[in-house]
């Protein structure tokens, strides 16, 4: 009998298996309160509990500032170092906390929105000021509002997060300040309401080897805490109440998958060598600091593609160059001789700043994203950049600019990069030497490749997005989504183009998107030429068992055959055909 | 209450660190001091206040004391003016 016949007597919810493995545990459902950023009308009677709140918090952050200070205290510059003293006078002001006591009393707000709407006055206030010295640090209140605001964060839900025995994490969803907070070690498991293969949540779980199923249809209402749950994260079931039969039979499972973990350890041995010795780069996605033991578990050779968006989407305003030179320094001290490849925010304009109102894009795929955004809203981009090259103290950085659609764009970029590098050696900072790269992920930019190289040192290939351009397709529309896939033969030709486009030119060009870690896409990706590839950490065993089971000196031979064929069943065909013995080696660990 | 006017000297006016400094000094105070110009009139222990006035080098601002020690104080804010950073 297999387990879906010993399921039909318990009591089951089948949902969408986001990331792999089995656990047995008791459930924690995470009540979410009030959405930080909103607004929340308080009742009379809640007013003076929420300034004492909002002043618990001032005094937090204020310590903050001064513990920031004297730790940081022999590394930094005078200048660095006022900075923090404009902080301690922007928390003391009398007028700033005046007016946010203000609005928490008169408007009955509670104390984040009332902070945030005090900030967003002044820091418009101050940014109308003719004197540049004064402008450009308007965002420097936006600093200030921040601590206090953490502090809030922090007095709110403390205790929500503070687990004390490992369970299994219920909620509707999770953002990544959720997971940031989260105590992994506790973590057996995730059961969400919505969610998808791609969200944050996924990622997060995936990379960190928590099994996680998701689109569980009301699960934090149906879940209560401490109900005992198995979850089967390679199946996508949460089975509530377990009967003692299943949870017999999911102990097994559970040492089932554990014993295909350990093969997978043994796969990692492998080198990304080929059978004829061609060596072949592997790199490292990765989307948050908690990840950078996987880097180094899976011997990935760099970080290939650095995604910075969690800096915005934790952030209530847009992060401050100070937050994201922290942020980016852990990375990059992290291991002096590993390349990390920095992509500047790829999000639309309504995350970047989400205190000012964006009309909503009926087409935002198409619309004022990434590049795009931060083009328009220069002092951010230069915002990014110089936090980047600042903390680049052992030059192993590169930096990556998404959703290029035409050289203007890269010459305007490397002109704000000039600009920055003249005015951080000015200011007596030590430069390093870097990279510069952008993302090849719209068609545009793969016909104008050849003349795009002489601009810059790499092309990282985004295939989600450059098969979501090729194909107009959203592969996160149901309806639509039979229609995307990278075996397409229109996105073997564009990729082909691509590669012509730089033959003979001096670039390096790798592959960053989901086609790398796809076994079969991945072989596509070989014949057409790819020699470096960057991917989620835990796919890279898998990977590079492949490699080292295959032959490649000649394996450009089947490019005109597959360039041949009509369909992407076609394709799939002939690759599993052709690399039968390659695949075989691998068929257990694709989950 | 006392007053008096000033000339800021810093070259890029009362912007943010001049500003912070300027606060250090004038919250050590006891009692009230309010910055003037151009009519309006800011509390002078608050940064942002100061701030929002936008003050170039060279402009002309008024200082209203009221509180302990008025003339020391003006002796200490008249030093503060004449740096030029």
């Amino acid at each position: 009998m297999n387990i879906d016949e010993h399921l039909k007597t318990e009591q089951v919810i089948k949902g969408l298996a986001i990331s792999p493995g089995i656990s047995t545990g008791r459930a924690y459902v995470l009540v979410k309160s009030e959405e930080n950023n909103f607004a929340r009308k308080l009742n009379y009677e809640e007013i003076s509990d929420e300034i004492d709140r909002f002043y618990h918090a001032l005094d937090n952050a204020k310590k903050k500032v001064v513990e920031m200070k004297e730790n940081l205290n022999e590394n930094l510059d005078m200048e660095t170092l006022q900075i923090f003293d404009a902080q301690s006078a922007l928390l003391t002001d009398p007028l700033f906390i005046g007016e946010i006591v203000d609005n928490i009393k008169l408007k009955r707000v509670n104390a984040e929105y009332s902070i945030k709407v005090t900030a967003n006055n002044w820091k418009i206030k101050l940014s109308k000021i003719r004197n540049l010295y004064i402008s450009e640090r308007a965002n420097d209140i936006y600093e200030a509002a921040h601590l206090i605001i953490d502090g809030l964060a922090e007095l709110g839900s403390g205790e929500d997060f503070c687990l004390l025995d490992p369970v299994i994490i219920v909620a509707e969803f999770l953002t990544l300040t959720d997971l940031a907070r989260l105590d992994k070690e506790k973590v057996l498991g995730f059961v969400i309401s919505r969610s998808g293969y791609t969200s944050h949540a996924a990622i997060v779980a995936r990379s960190l080897n928590i099994p996680a199923v998701s689109m569980v249809t009301d699960a934090h209402n149906r879940i209560k805490s401490s109900d005992l749950l198995i979850l089967d994260g390679l199946r996508g079931y949460c089975i509530f109440t377990p009967s003692d039969k299943i949870r017999k039979i999911y102990e097994e499972e559970y040492e089932l998958f554990q014993h295909r973990l350990k093969l997978l350890d043994k796969l990692n041995e492998c080198k990304p060598i080929s059978k004829d010795g061609v060596k072949i780069g592997i790199q490292a996605n990765i989307e948050i600091v908690e990840e950078l033991p996987l880097v180094k578990k899976y011997n990935a050779e760099g970080i290939g593609l650095f995604r910075t968006e969690f800096l915005v989407d934790t952030s209530a305003a847009f992060p401050t160059e100070k937050k994201q030179f922290n942020y980016y320094r852990k990375v990059l001290s992290a291991n002096e001789n590993l390349p990390v490849t920095v992509r500047t925010f790829d999000v639309g304009g309504d995350k970047m700043i989400n205190e000012i109102e964006l009309r909503k894009e009926d087409n935002p795929f198409l619309g004022w994203r990434a590049i795009r955004f931060q083009l328009a809203n220069e002092s951010l981009l230069r915002i990014q950049l110089k936090a980047a090259l600042k903390a680049n103290c052992s030059g192993n950085l590169s930096i990556l600019i998404p959703m290029i659609t035409n050289i203007d764009e890269i010459k305007r970029i490397k002109d704000i990069l000039k600009d920055l590098e003249k005015e951080l050696i000015d200011a007596g900072v030590e430069l390093q030497k870097y990279r510069f790269g952008i993302m090849i992920e719209i068609p545009s930019a793969v016909l104008l490749a050849d003349k795009m190289a002489k601009y810059v040192d790499f092309f990282s290939v985004g295939t989600n997005d450059l098969i979501q351009y090729t194909l107009a397709v959203d592969r996160g529309n149901e309806k639509v989504s039979y229609l995307y896939s990278g075996l397409e033969p229109s996105v073997l030709k564009i990729l082909k183009l691509l590669a012509d486009n730089v033959e003979n030119k001096d670039v390096e060009v790798s592959v960053c998107g989901e086609m790398a870690s796809n076994p079969i896409e991945f072989i596509v990706l070989l014949i057409l030429g790819m020699r470096i590839f960057s991917m989620v950490p835990w796919k890279i065993p898998v990977i590079k068992k492949l490699i080292s089971s295959m032959e490649l000196k000649n394996i450009a031979d089947h490019l005109p055959l597959i360039l041949e064929l009509e369909s992407s069943l076609d394709v799939r065909e002939y690759i599993v055909n052709s690399f039968k013995d390659e695949l075989s080696s691998i068929k257990d660990f694709v989950f | 209450m006392n007053e008096r006017m000033f000339t800021v000297m810093n070259q890029h006016g009362l912007h943010l660190r001049p500003a912070t400094e300027f606060v250090k000094l004038t919250s050590v105070f006891k009692g009230e001091v309010l910055l003037v110009k151009d009519d309006i009139e800011v509390n002078a222990k608050s940064i942002l206040g100061l701030l929002s006035l936008g003050i170039e080098s060279g402009a002309r601002v008024k200082i209203r004391l009221s509180g302990i020690d008025e003339e020391k104080f003006f002796e200490q804010l008249e030093e503060f003016f004449a740096k030029e950073e």
